[in-house]
């Protein structure tokens, strides 16, 4: 039987053919080589200039002359709030902050700045508006800089000091009474005190601690809820600070207020309330709210001598004077985002 | 033969938050752990329990509240009759005239 594939003239057809189509699948394949690595070159030219398109020139912001909150509250807050609306615009930009010419630092604003910047981080914003900055030109506020461990948290090539007169800035979220005692080993270390000298001071921080925990999930603060703790020594006092981004004192009695429909006081006036325990706590327990008085009493210990908190617009000094509390109320032009306590202690040699 | 117990030693140098949920070594820990048992023990005893607050960085006003004023309210006792059988000791006198204020805020609340 003559079968098509046995016929000669049909197997030198099928070679033929066979080589035909190889040729045409190697050129096919080499052509779609070729195209695959346009397609990718593209992309990569278009991405960038993606990124060049949409991204605007620097935003400067230029950092007050006198860079605190504590000494200069109005323009440092101003500064914070400009930064704040920049980061959380719609807009991407590069913000560049202009440290040059500031000639006072203290490590309040820093701690607010390092605050700010942590809050973008944990928020993922760091990408669509990165911040840079430059370092001042004075050098004692460049070794602000360094010396309060600012730095540490930064990505920089400046050489770290550790310097025996400054605590390190500790921040966390949880309760952590470890960090109050670290706080009273410092006034150890750096004054003649004593253990049952310094129980005014772990308290406080113990109970500031505990307020930024409870309120940390009915906040609706610009940044997310932490605290930072800070201690300092100079040749006649320690200086101890700790701030709370939460939305602040005011502005937490401020909402319970509205839900009672009670009118709107200063908030130097909310804050001395709270202070003086005139507002129950969220729990609105009889048993509960007492943090807040025992952080404005420790003024009447005999180690502390100061307390400052500032706190959205209010700024409240509490001293004492013949064995009374001295009490200074003042509202501020602008709102700071959370509480700052700061505080001095009595340097016993 | 009193029961002594020295918080510092025994418990913690570093009291903490109110309840167990908010930190370590909380008044509600202590509570719960400490105080009511060794009160109850005392009370089979009939001998005080003597609570020595020294050797600590401090008391939170919210570990004391919740320590010596739940105690109050889980004992469904008088704040008069505790301290017939608990004797707190401390140098640092604030720290007593603060408990015995909570105790009697708890009371006031709890203990009809």
């Amino acid at each position: 039987m003559n079968i098509k594939t046995n016929n000669k003239n049909y197997v030198l057809w099928k070679k033929r053919r066979d080589t035909k189509v190889h040729k045409l699948n190697v050129k096919k394949k080499k052509w779609r080589k070729e195209r695959r690595k346009q397609i990718s070159t593209k992309k990569i030219d278009r991405s960038v200039k993606y990124l060049e398109r949409d991204y605007l020139p620097d935003k400067f912001i230029n950092v007050p002359k006198h860079f605190s909150i504590i000494n200069n509250p109005n323009d440092t807050i101003s500064f914070f709030d400009q930064l704040i609306e920049l980061i959380y615009s719609k807009v991407k930009q590069k913000i560049y902050m202009n440290m040059k010419n500031v000639e006072v630092i203290t490590v309040d604003a820093l701690i607010y700045l390092l605050a700010v910047i942590k809050n973008m981080r944990a928020r993922g914003m760091v990408h669509k508006n990165p911040i840079r900055g430059n370092y001042p030109d004075n050098k004692e506020a460049f070794a602000v800089f360094v010396r309060s461990g600012f730095l540490d948290y930064m990505n920089n090539g400046v050489e770290k000091i550790d310097s025996k007169d400054i605590s390190r800035i500790y921040y966390g979220s949880n309760y952590d009474q470890n960090i109050s005692k670290k706080m009273c080993i410092f006034a150890h270390e750096h004054s003649a005190l004593t253990i049952d000298d310094t129980d005014y001071l772990y308290n406080s921080i113990c109970e500031m601690m505990l307020n930024t925990v409870q309120h940390a999930y009915e906040s609706s603060s610009k940044l997310i809820n932490n605290w930072y703790s800070y201690a300092e020594c100079n040749e006649n006092e320690l200086i101890y600070m700790f701030f709370d981004t939460g939305e602040g004192i005011a502005k937490t009695i401020d909402r319970r207020m509205g839900f009672l429909g009670l009118s709107r006081e200063k908030d130097s006036d909310l804050l001395s309330s709270a202070l003086n325990g005139d507002f129950r706590t969220s729990t609105k327990l009889k048993t509960r709210g007492s943090g807040l008085v025992s952080i404005k009493n420790s003024v009447g210990s005999d180690m502390i001598k100061y307390l400052s908190v500032i706190t959205n617009k209010a700024s409240n000094v509490y001293e004492i004077n013949d064995k009374i509390i001295v009490e200074k109320k003042n509202d501020m032009d602008g709102s700071l985002t959370g509480t700052l306590y700061y505080w001095k202690v009595r340097r016993v040699k | 033969m009193d029961i002594y117990y020295k918080i510092s030693k025994e418990f913690t140098d570093t009291p903490g938050p109110r309840l167990i949920n908010e930190g370590n070594y909380s008044g509600e820990l202590f509570l719960s752990s400490v105080l009511i048992p060794k009160f109850k023990e005392a009370l089979a005893l009939k001998c005080n329990l003597v609570i020595d607050l020294d050797g600590t960085y401090g008391y939170p006003p919210s570990f004391l509240d919740e320590a010596f004023g739940g105690l109050v309210k889980e004992m469904n006792m008088k704040k008069n009759l505790i301290l017939n059988n608990l004797i707190i000791k401390s140098s640092r006198r604030h720290y007593i005239e603060k408990i015995h204020t909570r105790m009697a805020v708890w009371e006031d609340l709890y203990i009809k």
